[in-house]
This record gives C-alpha cells, sequence and structure tokens, in this order.
C-alpha cells in the first residue's frame, strides 16, 4: 500500500495535470506513458446474519502504445481491508500486491496481434471486463469463476479482419506457471484455447474452447458460447459453458441471461437469471434471481445496489459497492 | 455581440452542412464505408496495408463531432464513453483532438495514415475525400 502511494506521489509530480479527466488516467510527462487504477469495495448483508465489508481491490495500471508496440502492467491490492460480523466475526487486512495483467503486445501486417506475459483470458465477455466498475451489476455469475482460468502466463495471437466484417479469432498458449499464481481463480500450467467472435453492428457472439492442466495433475476441457447485444437503451447478454474432466462433466452446465435497462445517462436497472452445476468433491445444483440498480454520477464512477434471491435461501444477499476508475 | 452572433451563425452553418472524411493523398485506401470508419474510430482497426491509422476527433461539445458520431456510430453517448472506460482498462486511448478543423486538416495533410472528419466546404485539394456523407 505504501509503495503504490509513493509511486502515485511521484507520478503526480510529473503528470501533464490539464489534460485529466476521470476515467481516461494520466499521461506522464510527454511520453507516451499512461497511468491509472481503479478502486472497488463493498458490502454485503446474507440471509443467514452474516455482513462483511471490505475493499476489495486498489488497482494501479500503467501502459504506453509506441508504433507497433504497446505494453500494459497492473498490480492490485486485494482485500486490503474485510471485516466480518454477525455470523462470524473476523478482520483482516493486507498489503500484498500482486501483479493482475503483465503483457507486451506487437502488432504485425493490418491483422495479427501478439500478445506475450500474463493476460484476462479472452474467454467469453464478462471476462474482459473483470472489474466492478466497467460492469452492469455489482456481483459476477458463478459462470465467471468456475469455468476457466481467469487469467493466462502466456502467448496470445489475434488475428483481426475489422475493416471486412469485423471477424476475430484468437488462441492461446501457456505451458509455465502462473506469472503470479496468488492471483488467479484456478493453480494451472498449462492452458491452450481458441476463440471465434463475430460482429454484426449490434450483435457480438463469441464461441471458445479450451483445455487446461491444474498444478495438482488433473486435466480439464471446457466450451464457453457468448452473446452481447448493445441497443441504445438497453443490453442483453448471455453465456453457457462447461468443463469436462476425465471422470465426466465437473461442471455439466454453467449459465446465465442479463439485461440491462438504461434508464437515463446515469441511471440503469439491471436484471439477471443464473443456474450452474458443479460436481467438484462436493455436489451444487443453484439457481440465482439478481435485480439491481446503478447510479453513475459520471461514468467512470459506479454505485450499485443488488439483491440476490438463491435457491440456497440462507444465502440470498443484499450486496451494495462503490466503484471507480481513474 | 456582432461578433458573437457571426460566430454563432459560423458554427450552426458548419454544424448543418454534410460532412466528409478526409486523408492526405498517400492515404492507401480510396474510400472507407461507414462500417469500415465506425471500426477505424472505436481503434479496433488500426492498420491499413501496414500504415498506421490515426483517427482525428475535436472536443466533447463540437457540434460537428456530434454530428458524427450520430450519423457513423449506432451508440448513444453514455455507450461510446463507457466504451473508452473499457479501452482505458485494456491499454488503449481515445482518438487524438484537435481545436479545429483548420488544425486537423493540417495534421491530415502532414501525417500518413490520420483521418478527420470536415465540413464538404473545406475539404481542399490538400486532401482526398474518403466518405462523404
Amino acid at each position: 500500500m505504501r509503495i503504490l502511494l509513493i509511486l502515485l506521489s511521484i507520478l503526480s509530480t510529473t503528470i501533464k495535470a490539464d489534460e485529466y479527466k476521470i476515467g481516461s488516467g494520466i499521461r506522464v510527462a510527454n511520453s507516451p506513458i499512461y497511468i491509472g487504477g481503479y478502486v472497488m469495495l463493498d458490502y454485503i448483508n446474507r440471509n443467514d446474519n452474516y455482513n462483511r465489508i471490505r475493499i476489495d481491490d486498489i488497482a494501479l495500471i500503467s501502459y504506453a502504445n509506441y508504433s507497433k508496440f504497446s505494453y500494459l502492467a497492473e498490480f492490485e491490492i486485494k482485500d486490503s481491508y474485510v471485516k466480518e460480523w454477525g455470523k462470524r466475526d473476523s478482520f483482516d487486512s493486507s498489503e500484498r500486491i500482486s501483479v493482475e495483467r503483465l503483457h507486451v503486445d506487437y502488432s504485425y501486417g493490418d491483422n495479427f496481434d501478439f500478445r506475450i506475459g500474463k493476460f484476462n483470458t479472452p474467454v467469453g465477455y464478462w471476462n474482459l471486463t473483470p472489474i466492478s466498475v466497467l460492469r452492469d451489476s455489482a456481483s459476477s455469475p458463478y459462470l465467471a469463476y468456475i469455468l476457466y482460468p481467469r487469467y493466462t502466463t502466456g502467448l496470445q495471437i489475434k488475428y483481426e479482419n475489422h475493416l471486412d466484417g469485423g471477424d476475430e479469432y484468437t488462441a492461446i498458449v501457456q505451458n509455465n506457471q502462473d506469472l503470479d499464481d496468488s492471483y488467479n481463480n484456478m493453480h494451472i500450467k498449462t492452458h491452450v484455447a481458441f476463440g471465434v467472435e463475430r460482429e454484426s453492428d449490434l450483435l457480438f457472439v463469441k464461441a471458445n474452447v479450451g483445455y487446461f492442466k491444474a498444478v495438482s495433475g488433473i486435466e480439464s476441457y471446457y466450451y464457453l458460447l457468448s452473446l452481447l447485444y448493445e441497443d441504445t437503451d438497453y443490453d442483453i447478454s448471455a453465456e453457457l459453458g462447461g468443463r469436462k474432466v476425465d471422470s465426466g462433466w465437473s461442471v455439466p452446465y454453467a449459465l446465465y441471461l442479463q439485461g440491462v435497462y438504461h434508464l437515463t445517462p446515469q441511471h440503469d436497472i439491471v436484471a439477471r437469471v443464473e443456474s450452474y452445476e458443479i460436481d467438484e468433491g462436493a455436489f451444487r445444483n443453484e439457481q440465482i434471481g439478481i435485480m439491481g440498480y446503478t447510479y453513475r454520477p459520471v461514468q467512470s464512477m459506479a454505485y450499485k445496489a443488488e439483491y440476490q434471491l438463491r435457491s440456497y435461501t440462507n444465502e440470498s444477499q443484499i450486496k451494495l459497492s462503490f466503484s471507480v476508475l481513474f | 455581440m456582432k461578433f458573437v452572433l457571426i460566430l454563432l451563425v459560423a458554427i450552426l452553418i458548419q454544424a448543418d452542412e454534410r460532412f466528409v472524411l478526409v486523408g492526405n493523398h498517400n492515404f492507401p485506401v480510396d474510400k472507407l464505408s461507414k462500417f469500415q470508419i465506425k471500426q477505424i474510430y472505436l481503434k479496433k482497426a488500426r492498420f491499413i496495408d501496414g500504415v498506421a491509422i490515426t483517427p482525428i476527433n475535436y472536443q466533447a461539445q463540437n457540434l460537428l463531432r456530434k454530428r458524427f458520431e450520430k450519423s457513423i456510430f449506432s451508440m448513444s453517448q453514455k455507450r461510446l464513453k463507457r466504451y473508452w472506460l473499457k479501452e482505458h482498462y485494456l491499454g488503449r486511448r481515445a482518438p487524438v483532438v484537435q481545436k479545429s478543423i483548420k488544425s486537423a486538416l493540417l495534421f491530415v495533410v502532414r501525417v500518413d495514415g490520420a483521418v478527420a472528419y470536415v465540413p464538404y466546404s473545406q475539404a481542399d485539394v490538400d486532401v482526398k475525400i474518403l466518405y462523404e456523407e
């Protein structure tokens, strides 16, 4: 935490203050380097009298684009403050800085992009906007945590043909340890995945398949089908996927359907239904419905309130959050 | 007072006039479709025939910009702002902003691959018209 603050103070002496607009980062002097970051805190109150308040993310992002090269680095302090009370009383804090993303990109020709380093696994739509302020709801669907490794450390090759139809083909490969495996939902040493996306004005569709091998040696195969429709006043998104291991389907299915209605430029309402079944050690089959409201005084700042109605009724909850991207 | 009125009328005429998208004479293609312009201004398409494409924009309140965005993007202002927030998180910047049409044209003439939208009447012989509204 102290390191981040020192870094920010040094940078604040070199930035071009007149250019700054919240949500767009700050430029370091006259260099092509930009610095940004985000903060998220939330509160939950569950039916079983469990309460938690936490500072979930404090992150610093730096990136630059120069000719055909670019880089992006993101460092984050996760759960820097967590207090629980009610059903369970505890307090925890952390100053550990994790590497969330760290990659160098190179554009080759008109259509190819190569990326090396640690990056968000380019699977589905949810995983590409993993931070709260960019999302419409306060929570993420379970599907985003149980199907695939959210981060990959390796190589990504992307073929894009955005001038003629908007098709995109992506391949990723990892055959090494994670750059920082404390910051990933699955501890993996191998990951291979392919994706194809088609864009047609307001409609985006995507299909992904992948294979990964955990540090424990367990091998998994997954698929994910995604759809996103963005109209002026509303958005609809849906994803469906599954994951298989040698002995059978560990996640026979996981899906969600979400609708967002943009009441005004500042106010949105969101509704989502989701369902999943997971059979890994313990069996769990759950249906969840959420209703939420988001207020954005500016687009880079979000106050959210959400009620989650869950088939495990003890876990039904209210979630409130505040997030900002700077 | 008279000056302010003349300025207002000039701005209104400019905003009402149809726009064209221009590049310099080295620009790698002769025509661009509306879809292609959208992809360029969202920075999804960044190279054509190996040339880096640099889209030029104006200040957010510029009337010509509002007209251009309405015509080219099927997106609300809110969605466009959210798009650039996401791109900032992914490490990409919105198009560079020039303060005037004159400076945008100068930029286009000097920098290969730069494109700007300008009122039809201001597209002179130094530039190539890639799209007409």
